[in-house]
């Protein structure tokens, strides 16, 4: 009997602690949360720019340079909702963030580009997410390419060696790009690049010497030639010209020029069929797209005696060189 | 009074009315680089470099003629196209190759050339058959300073760095561009290749001391870099890759690192070279065979007719 009742005991005794057992685990399972807060990466960048390569611009008008960001977020690409990038003369480095207002000597900043990927401000300056490249497939994806396009005029300074002013400074790129929480900004700061000078015209005359009888000059009335400055920087031209030919030949030489007006019979040079020597033109380096430098240049001519009547025909040559 | 008369006749029939004039003539035309300056050149020195001949409004073929200047160093200077070309429609910028090769036997010394183009004139819709016309032609010019000394100048700069997209089948390959600045062969020794996971944060693979040829003296070139690395096929997707540049004596001179995309090799590309080496062998044995068979065949008739002679 108390054998039976030592065994109720202890039974009730191993009921008691499972059922304590049981309880703590509850306790337990109920206490132990887990818990991990997945803190902001903040976006990092490289900055490529034009390859590395030296750029070279089109006279009158512009030509495009590109530069290639890579971005990569430890939260996901698909964070990245910001990209901007700006092109700019920098003295001898790329400093990153260098801020500058838009200029078609010397900065040429990109609409930003936000988070729907369409362009803050449409413009033909832009950063735009890559569809060749290294593109952003979400989920875990880090790392993603952006293209940024430069519309660069004809009077962006040259900085290659040889250039008249910048020939000591490079050009650059800065970027910025942005998460939402942080931003990051960089340059690329182990290429040189440069923009080579372009020596460039543009001649728009309308010009005519009129009707004139033999053995006689065009006195003091010149006709005149425009020399537009089309490239980046200043020029000076080399003028010649060829016999003209029609019912006779008119020599070369009786054609001259000057760069301010003249008579003909006590001033101007006598034109050659050879480029020497070079005009100097007054005018200088291009500051806008909207007023280019221009030097005119007069003309006259003088017709021999005995000149057959008729049309004559001939080609004048502007030849622009670096001043 | 016969006199002035006869006079006055002369003058007539030497001195009639000549038309001469310029027509309208709008065009631009432009050279770059306008000038290319080389201090460092040594005797027996190879200078190259492009031009680029421009035109904002390339609206016509333009004939074009490239001449060298006479100067002392004009036999030096070599242009590639030359003489007379035509620039198409529709081109904006036309590069032309010039080669300077400086003479062993050169003086040291500052030598000045130049290099000038120069468009053939717009044809006038408007002018008339007898209407005087003084065209206008629009050339450039460019200028080469350059300057031949002594001394060894060994510099080179890492232009850019690219990494390539690849198949499965393909090893890593980095698109390196380099500039000789110097007048000797110059640029990195070797280069080293770690390959990351899509995150970055794990090594998959590491190639080293593969060796880079120098480049020419004064010139740019892309050079393709192949690591081949342990992994005979890598799976499809993103990978990092850091390429470190060395120079001779094992310093790093550049590191690069970026992402590039592994893409699905078809059949032909895992197996292609495979299939072409069969066809291969299968064609060559059974031209083997047909000359075999030839062969015989004519022993056999050569045989046959010696008997009949006999």
């Amino acid at each position: 009997m108390q054998y039976k009742l030592r065994r109720e005991s202890f039974a009730s005794l191993i009921i008691a602690l499972a059922g304590l057992f049981a309880f703590v685990t509850i306790v337990i399972a109920d206490t132990a949360t887990t818990s991990v807060t997945v803190g902001n990466a903040t976006p990092s960048l490289s900055v490529t720019f034009n390859g590395g390569n030296a750029i070279t611009l089109t006279e009158s008008t512009f030509a495009y340079a590109s530069a290639t960001l890579t971005i990569t977020d430890g939260n996901g690409c698909n964070t990245i909702n910001f990209v901007t990038a700006t092109a700019f003369l920098a003295s001898t480095s790329a400093l990153a963030g260098t801020p500058c207002a838009e200029n078609d000597n010397n900065c040429y900043p990109t609409s930003s580009t936000t988070a729907s990927g369409i362009p803050a401000a449409l413009s033909d300056t832009l950063c735009l997410a890559t569809t060749t490249g290294n593109q952003c497939t979400g989920g875990g994806d880090t790392s993603v390419q952006y293209d940024c396009g430069f519309k660069l005029w004809f009077i962006a300074e040259a900085t290659a060696a040889g250039s008249p002013t910048w020939a000591s400074s490079i050009w650059a790129v800065a970027a910025t790009t942005s998460d939402g929480t942080a931003t990051t900004t960089a340059s690329n700061t182990t290429q040189n690049v440069e923009i080579n000078s372009l020596a460039a015209t543009a001649v728009d005359a309308t010009l005519s010497f009129g009707t004139l009888s033999a053995n006689t000059n065009t006195g003091a009335t010149n006709s005149t030639t425009t020399a537009t400055t089309t490239g980046n920087i200043a020029i000076d031209v080399a003028l010649s010209g060829t016999n003209m030919t029609g019912a006779g030949t008119i020599d070369v030489s009786r054609q001259k020029y000057s760069t301010s007006p003249f008579t003909y019979s006590s001033a101007g040079t006598h034109l050659t069929n050879t480029t020497t020597p070079t005009v100097e033109l007054a005018s200088g380096e291009p500051t806008a797209t909207t007023s280019l430098p221009a030097s005119a240049i007069s003309w006259g001519i003088a017709i021999d005696a005995g000149q057959a009547n008729g049309a004559y025909t001939g080609t004048d040559t502007f030849t622009a060189q670096a001043d | 009074m016969l006199y002035k008369l006869r006079i006055l006749t002369l003058a007539l029939l030497l001195g009639g009315v000549i038309g001469v004039g310029f027509r309208n003539v709008y065009a631009g035309f432009g050279v770059s680089p306008a000038k290319i300056v080389e201090d460092n050149l040594i005797k027996g020195s190879i200078l190259e470099r492009t031009v680029y001949f421009v035109q904002g409004t390339p609206d016509r073929d333009l004939k074009v003629k490239v001449e060298v200047d006479d100067s002392p160093i004009k036999s030096w200077i070599k242009i590639n196209p030359e003489g007379e070309f035509v620039i198409p429609k529709g081109v904006q910028q036309f590069p032309v190759t010039v080669v300077i090769t400086v003479p062993k036997d050169a003086k040291f010394g500052i030598y000045t050339g130049f290099v000038r183009a120069v468009g053939e004139p717009a044809p006038d819709p408007a002018r008339k058959e007898d209407q005087s016309s003084v065209s206008i032609a629009i050339g450039a010019r460019v200028e080469f300073d350059l300057t031949v000394g002594e001394g060894v100048l060994y510099k080179y700069a890492i232009r850019d760095i690219d990494l390539k997209n690849i198949l499965q089948t393909e090893n890593p390959i980095a698109d390196i561009n380099i500039e000789n600045q110097g007048n000797v062969p110059a640029g990195p020794a070797e280069a080293s290749f770690e390959l990351f996971n899509k995150y970055g944060d794990v090594r998959l693979a590491y190639v080293q001391g593969v060796k880079i040829e120098p480049i020419k003296p004064f010139a740019v070139e892309s050079v393709a870099v192949e690591f081949p690395i342990s992994i005979a096929t890598l799976s499809i997707g993103e990978y990092w890759g850091l390429v470190k540049l060395y120079n001779e004596k094992g310093g790093v001179v550049r590191e690069f690192k970026d992402v590039f995309n592994v893409k699905e090799a078809t059949f032909l590309d895992i197996y292609g070279r495979y299939i072409i080496i069969f066809v291969g062998v299968i064609l060559m044995i059974v031209v083997g065979l047909l000359i075999k068979r030839r062969l015989f065949r004519n022993k056999s008739v050569n045989l046959s007719s010696s008997e009949q002679v006999v």
